[in-house]
């Protein structure tokens, strides 16, 4: 009985083994077909999928086709085939400066480094391949503090009247010491000089041939210092942000409003954003419904910013870290610059 | 073991080599199906490959460099690439494409050796004169 009964249980076994081996076989041979015999076919593939050396290609193309027909429209909507039209900018003049670095074809870095300018993508290292040669950027060095002048000049005026002179005050750029550029920062510090006489002799040559000390007056000039305040951004509100945000499409974006003196907001205004392996820019007023004052730019997570104005003395941003909230979203930011007035 | 019972048995296992195989197959083609992530030019959709071909004959209509441009075309794997920018230029002139688009392809065209009475009209004045 008990034998009967072991019997048919190892039948059963034997039945579980074969039907799991011939599931197993299944399996494989269906894998084998998928995967090696008759995988997926991606023949009509987009450009994103591109191996990253035809990708170069392909923007490089884009850009002597923008050169070629001067269509920013239709060279975005090209690169846009590429991915994110932000990233992509971004591509386009890292692959511009790789280019430059490399002293590749000059003709597809110029036409690179021009779609990327056009694109809104600055950088002092591509500006010999820019339409000119070599134009001077317009790149401004942040000040970091209100400019303390050092009126070391030394001066040997003729001693005829007050000579009002306005010193190049010295200011220490807050990063990229190495971007030298014309600065239009004027520095808010006016330097008069009043000369006061004191007597010295001088050697003066007579008609006699022997030579007689006869004492002339020689100005030595005093510096005063009087400051005159100049226009300048000022950061009014520099504020993290958490709750709402992702429901309302803004974490981990950077909004900037910039007012004039009266308060009232002001378009085109350039800003300068940085981060420790670059920099862009952007302006206000191109997202009119948001107010003509208002710019935004998307933060990377984790990433440093700072930000300032562009062309006049401006404050900076600094510390801008779009990091983590405690509900896990991301954390936007908000700026408001407004123009102090040069009033007294 | 009498064949009364085998052949339910080998009835139930074909069922399963089959299951399995649906299995796998569904695995191989929709969960998790083989993904290329590096392809190259000749696998672009039409609508893209047009857009590169045309953007070689604006490139070459820059640069006036036919070494270049046969290089690049060469990434389509076309045998006659000639063939195909004088193709392509004439199907933009029958949907009404830009000029200089139509130029630029026709010039190309005709550099590469590709030379049809329909694109004549557009390679006077430029390199690509018959």
């Amino acid at each position: 009985m008990s034998g009967k009964r072991r019997g048919r249980s190892g039948n059963g076994w034997l039945l579980v083994w074969i039907l799991i081996l011939a599931m197993g076989g299944g399996v494989a041979a269906g894998l084998a077909v998928s995967w090696w015999l008759w995988p997926v076919e991606y023949t009509d593939v987009s450009p994103d999928t591109l191996h990253p050396l035809h990708r170069a290609e392909y923007i490089v193309l884009i850009s002597h086709a923008y050169a070629h027909d001067k269509d920013l429209r239709r060279a975005q909507v090209r690169l846009a085939a590429l991915g994110d039209l932000g990233s992509v900018g971004v591509e386009v003049v890292t692959l511009a400066e790789q280019y430059a670095a490399q002293g590749r074809d000059v003709r597809d870095t110029q036409s690179l480094a021009r779609l990327a300018y056009a694109l809104g993508h600055r950088r002092a290292a591509l500006a010999p391949f820019m339409p000119g040669g070599a134009p001077t950027p317009t790149w401004t060095p942040w000040p970091t503090a209100t400019a303390t002048p050092a009126p070391t000049a030394t001066l040997a005026p003729t001693a005829t009247q007050a000579p009002t002179l306005t010193p190049t005050a010295t200011q220490t750029p807050a990063e990229r010491p190495t971007e030298t550029t014309r600065s239009p920062l004027t520095p808010a510090v006016r330097v008069t000089l009043t000369p006061t006489v004191e007597l010295e002799r001088t050697a003066t040559p007579e008609p006699t041939s022997a030579p007689r000390s006869t004492p002339t007056r020689r100005p030595t000039l005093t510096p005063t210092i009087t400051t005159t305040p100049e226009p300048r951004f000022v950061l009014f509100v520099q504020q993290r942000r958490c709750a709402g945000d992702a429901a309302e499409g803004r974490a981990g974006l950077l909004s900037v409003v910039v007012y004039d003196a009266q308060g009232d907001p002001l378009p085109n205004v350039e800003l300068l954003i940085r981060w420790p392996e670059g920099e862009d820019r952007f302006f206000t007023g191109l997202k009119p419904e948001q107010g003509v004052g208002y710019a935004d730019y998307a933060l990377a997570a984790g990433q440093s910013y700072q930000v300032g104005i562009v062309g006049i003395e401006s404050d900076v941003a600094q510390d801008i870290v779009s990091d983590a909230c405690a509900d896990g979203t991301r954390a936007s930011w908000e700026l408001v610059f407004r123009l102090r007035d040069s009033a007294p | 073991m009498d064949k009364g019972r085998l052949w339910p048995l080998i009835l139930l296992a074909s069922v399963a080599v089959l299951g399995g195989m649906g299995l796998g197959l569904w695995y191989g083609w929709v969960l998790d199906p083989v993904e290329y992530r590096d392809t190259d030019v000749s696998h672009l959709q039409s609508v893209y490959r047009d857009e590169y071909v045309l953007m070689v004959g604006e490139t070459y209509a820059m640069d006036g460099d036919l070494d270049a441009a046969r290089a690049r075309l060469a990434l389509l794997g076309q045998e006659d690439v000639g063939a195909l920018v004088a193709d392509q230029a004439q199907a933009a002139i029958a949907r009404g494409a830009a000029e200089l688009d139509i130029q630029a392809l026709a010039r190309l065209a005709a550099a590469l050796g590709a030379r049809r009475d329909e694109l004549a009209p557009y390679l006077v004045g430029g390199d690509g004169l018959p």
